[in-house]
């Protein structure tokens, strides 16, 4: 509580107690998001960043995890609406060689890949933290400080989604 | 929607985007500290000016230095 006050009224070493506490936490959360280590980094730094300079605005009697995850996300998103993933996509998709079974699924892996990217952000992230990352729904809403049940209509909105696309594309799984 | 898509779509989504290793390798204060006294807002020039202004008056009017001294 008393490090929460002092860091409030602006004391760096407070503000450094609690940054060594919550980067790593900070980071996973990014970095599942935006799925560059890297960018991960800078936009951990954004967030403390923001969180320092709204340090006012906080409550010490709240917890400062919660509100540090609520700002991490919400840079997550920015950064992902101004951003495309395009650039990433191809190395991450490992080349397959052998039964054409394979071959084929390799197609469809990008052309899943392509669907996904195009996905609106809200989406996307949804689905990435449900069905990559296997996160829970209940702890995906409070990240995302939204209701369980939004999250779950905006994953089954993604699949369906994807879905389509595929069908479009002839791809049926 | 059947559940069997569903499992599809996400083992297909799982294979094109593997999951993130979530584990952050280095401590970033270091580069922290650095945005933060890279970002300390500078003393604005009329501050400055102030400081140069009073500096001045004094040096020309040294009596002054009681005026100075009533309002600090």
């Amino acid at each position: 509580m008393e490090l929460l006050k002092r860091f409030v009224q602006g004391d760096v070493e407070a503000f450094e107690t609690l940054f060594r506490r919550f980067q790593g936490e900070v980071y996973g959360w990014i970095v599942r998001i935006v799925r560059d280590p890297a960018t991960a980094e800078d936009l951990t730094l954004e967030t403390f960043w923001r969180i320092y300079r709204a340090r006012t605005q906080f409550d010490p009697n709240a917890p400062f995890g919660a509100w540090a995850r609520r700002i991490a996300i919400n840079v997550a998103l920015d950064h992902l609406r101004h951003r495309r993933w395009e650039q990433e996509l191809p190395d991450q998709i490992p080349a397959e060689t052998g039964s054409s079974d394979a071959v084929l699924r390799q197609e469809w892996r990008r052309q899943i890949a392509d669907a996904f990217r195009r996905l609106p952000v809200k989406l996307r992230v949804a689905a990435t933290l449900s069905l990559i990352e296997e996160e829970p729904y209940q702890e995906i809403a409070e990240a995302l400080g939204k209701p369980e049940a939004t999250i779950r209509v905006r994953v089954f909105r993604a699949i369906r989604i994807l879905r389509k696309q595929l069908s479009r594309m002839g791809v049926k799984p | 929607m059947k559940e069997h898509d569903q499992d599809e779509i996400q083992s297909l989504l799982k294979e094109a985007f593997p999951r993130m290793d979530a584990k952050l390798r280095r401590d970033l204060w270091p580069a922290m500290s650095r945005k933060l006294e890279a970002k300390e807002p500078p003393v604005p020039w009329y501050d400055w000016a102030l400081i140069a202004a009073s500096g001045a008056i004094l040096a020309l009017f040294p009596s002054f230095v009681l005026l100075f001294a009533y309002h600090f």
